[in-house]
């Protein structure tokens, strides 16, 4: 049997006719014997000799262990081919994929001539492990982002799933039709779409499930199905709702204020203005972005406003400032602008929010009162000025006549000495007595203009320092009376010292006085706190007066007791009151007819608790 | 030595009332009136100065007020030392300072009660007439 193997070389396969026996009996295939091989056969195994080949060729088989129990078999059963692909080591090492074929040629009991054909597969190994990478890859990739891919066939039927389908109540059952493996509304949407994903390549849509919404991609995919993505867009779509109602919400805030609000970005420009705004200055949102604005501002506030803005930016620090904005009707209106740095939450200075109210009228207001206050403090002045002249000429020219009635009486009483009779003497000195008393008003009427116009110098000054000088006076005029008198050790106020000498003069004054038909008369002077109030008091127990009368118990020249029991001007009262009054207080007095009286009286400011009193 | 007062005083009644509280006193030998401010000036500084051993001054004055009388007083080297006793009705504190700062010697508001006022005249008259040692005047050293 010849058969030239070198024409095999032509078509690329390497043919070896092969002598192999014993394969039952030793089960290997120690006993083979290379009869013939094509040069391609020699090279596939890289042999150089058909000797080196027939040295190595049945090892080398041998490794290929599937193939005894073949061969194995086709003697058992004479079959025709046998097919396999194998591996095995050429003699230089290299690992050679190999797609066998064995054609018997002849059976011969536990003999067999076998043609050998081998097609190296390397390559297509090759191939298919990488292309099980890709795929090992893809399946990865697939699975690491959040979206749902279905991969459908031309077919229709699934061929592939991705992702979290469980949430979307997809059955991964590959080889089945999507209709049967999604929900039925999602199936029916993506398989309308199929055909248009075949017209665009990509096809894009969105579409809610359940409660949630999905943004679907549809890819052609090669194999003339499609890949579907769905990427649930909820979340998202929720935030930009939150976004455009904020938004909504802003504005509608933002048109309705009764203000003109601005807002302006990083770069200092202006990019909002509101409705306000605009129907004040007349203009178009256009006009007025960037620095449209300032074209209304007045020319002669326009630089210091750019100044104040552009400091205040640079510092990113809020601002106040009043200028001149053209209004719609062309008049300059004045606005009180108060800019506030924009920082978004995570801290980011994002421009500025401003906000104009037209101050105009208020400024007008403002200079009006201005003016008045300072045409009432002209006036006030002037009014001062003249008191002060009244009361000057009423202590010089109403005492005058006063000393003249005085003492021209007493000279016609020295002078007739003994020529006048006891009723004439008695008029004559009832006439000195009543000079004198309206001399006495005069001074006390000065008094109280005095202390209504005298500088308040407040300072802290005690009240009981000056109640025990008073008193010390009171008893040196009058060493025989014995009048208990209860001062504190310290007694601390804030005022002026020399008016609160005069309202201790006055208050304890008349404790004095009006004791004095009382057998054991007690004067107390202290302080209390009354509804977080610190009121100081003076207390008598002498004769008091019925509260129905107290009314104008304050009033100049209103007395309670006749002149003969209790001499006195009635101006002393009415003095402690402008002088408490002129310090921001308040004085009361509480009594009863024949128990007593007690005074009180605050002072604001914030006198320390002292020590010792109550 | 002869002793004059210098009465500075427009009311009458004023004048008669203060002949009367130092006469009783016998405290002057003479008492010379001027009913205004110019006229006390004219005694002062006259043809023939009056050289008062005392000024009594009223303030509220026609023509020239009583501050004006004293500043030129204190002004004039010849008076400059005099002793001046503001008399007035007023107790007015700008006028009881004006007048310690012109260089009033005394200040002594008028009472209405005229047994005080002769009281005061006494008193008055007993310092600056019998007490009081009067600086020696330029002409006399």
């Amino acid at each position: 049997m010849t058969l030239d193997l070198d024409v095999f070389d032509r078509v690329g396969a390497a043919v070896a006719v092969l002598d192999i026996t014993g394969v039952r009996a030793h089960g290997d295939l120690r006993a083979l014997r290379v009869e013939r091989a094509n040069a391609r056969c020699l090279a596939l195994h890289e042999a150089r000799t058909l000797a080196e080949l027939q040295a190595e060729l049945p090892e080398a088989l041998a490794d290929a262990a599937t193939l005894v129990p073949h061969l194995q078999d086709g003697l058992r059963g004479g079959e025709r081919a046998i097919e396999l692909d194998t591996t095995l080591r050429s003699l230089r090492g290299t690992t050679l994929h190999l797609a066998l074929v064995l054609s018997p040629l002849e059976w011969l009991g536990d003999r067999a001539i076998v043609v050998l054909t081998a097609h190296d597969r390397s390559r297509a190994v090759q191939l298919a492990a990488e292309l099980d990478q890709a795929n090992e890859r893809r399946h990865v990739l697939l699975e690491g982002i959040p979206d749902v891919v279905v991969e459908v066939g031309a077919d229709g039927n699934c061929l592939s799933f991705a992702g979290p389908i469980d949430r979307m109540q997809i059955k991964p059952r590959i080889g089945t039709h999507v209709r049967d493996v999604m929900p039925p509304q999602l199936g029916e949407v993506v398989l309308a779409h199929i055909d248009l994903v075949k017209a665009h390549v990509v096809h894009a849509f969105e579409l809610a499930h359940g409660e949630r919404w999905y943004e679907a991609r549809m890819v052609a995919a090669p194999h003339g199905g499609t890949f579907t993505v769905l990427r649930d867009t909820t979340e998202r779509r929720r935030a930009a709702q939150q976004l455009q109602e904020s938004e909504l919400r802003f504005r509608i805030m933002a048109d309705g204020a009764p203000v003109l609000l601005w807002m302006s970005g990083t770069d200092g420009l202006c990019h909002f203005f509101n409705k306000g705004w605009l129907e004040f200055t007349g203009r178009t949102i256009e006009q007025e972005y960037g620095n449209g604005w300032a074209e209304g501002v007045y020319a002669e506030d326009f630089q210091r406003c750019m100044t104040t803005y552009l400091e205040a930016f640079v510092a990113r620090v809020a601002f106040r400032m009043e200028y001149r904005l053209r209004r719609h009707d062309g008049q300059y209106r004045w606005v009180l602008d108060t800019g506030t740095p924009r920082i978004t939450p995570d801290g980011v200075f994002a421009g500025y929010i401003g906000s104009c109210i037209d101050i105009t009228e208020l400024k007008a207001l403002h200079e009006e009162l201005d003016q008045r206050v300072q045409s009432r403090t002209v006036e006030l002045t002037a009014a001062v000025a003249e008191l002060e002249a009244f009361c000057y000429s009423i202590s010089h020219d109403l005492r005058a006549p006063l000393r003249g009635i005085d003492g021209f009486s007493q000279a016609v009483l020295e002078d007739c000495e003994g020529k006048l009779d006891g009723r004439s003497v008695d008029h004559l000195k009832r006439v000195r007595a009543a000079a004198q008393r309206m001399g006495r008003l005069i001074d006390d009427l000065l008094k109280l203009s005095r202390f209504a116009r005298a500088e308040i110098h407040v300072r802290e000054v005690d009240l009981a320092a000056l109640a025990q000088m008073i008193v010390k006076e009171l008893q040196d005029l009058e060493p025989e009376r014995q009048v208990r008198v209860v001062i504190p050790d310290t007694l601390v106020a804030h005022g002026d010292a020399t008016l609160l000498r005069a309202v201790l003069e006055n208050l304890i004054g008349n404790a004095w006085k009006f004791t004095r038909k009382t057998e054991v008369p007690v004067i107390e002077i202290g302080a209390e706190t009354a509804g977080g109030k610190r009121a100081y008091f003076v207390r008598d127990n002498g004769v008091g007066f019925n509260m129905e009368h107290a009314g104008a118990l304050f009033a100049p020249f209103q007395r309670l007791h006749h002149e003969r029991d209790f001499p006195g001007t009635g101006i002393g009262l009415a003095s402690t009151q402008r002088i408490i009054l002129r310090h921001g207080g308040r004085i009361w007095v509480d009594a009863s007819e024949g128990a007593g009286a007690c005074f009180r009286w605050t002072l604001p400011g914030r006198p320390r608790p002292e020590r010792g009193d109550t | 030595m002869r002793k004059v007062i210098l009465l500075v005083e427009d009311n009458d009644d004023d004048v008669a009332l203060t002949h009367r509280a130092f006469e009783k006193h016998r405290l002057a030998n003479e008492i010379v009136v001027a009913t205004d401010g110019q006229q006390a000036l004219d005694f002062l500084f006259g043809e023939e100065p009056l050289g008062p051993t005392v000024v009594l001054l009223d303030l509220n004055l026609p023509k020239l007020s009583g501050l004006d009388v004293l500043r030129r007083i204190r002004g004039d080297k010849r008076t400059e030392l005099l002793p001046v006793v503001v008399l007035t009705s007023s107790d007015h504190d700008r006028d009881v300072i004006e007048s310690y700062r012109l260089g009033a010697n005394s200040f002594v508001r008028k009472p209405v009660d005229f047994l005080e006022f002769v009281e005061a005249a006494r008193q008055l008259g007993l310092y600056w007439l019998m007490l009081n040692e009067p600086p020696k005047r330029r002409s006399d050293v």
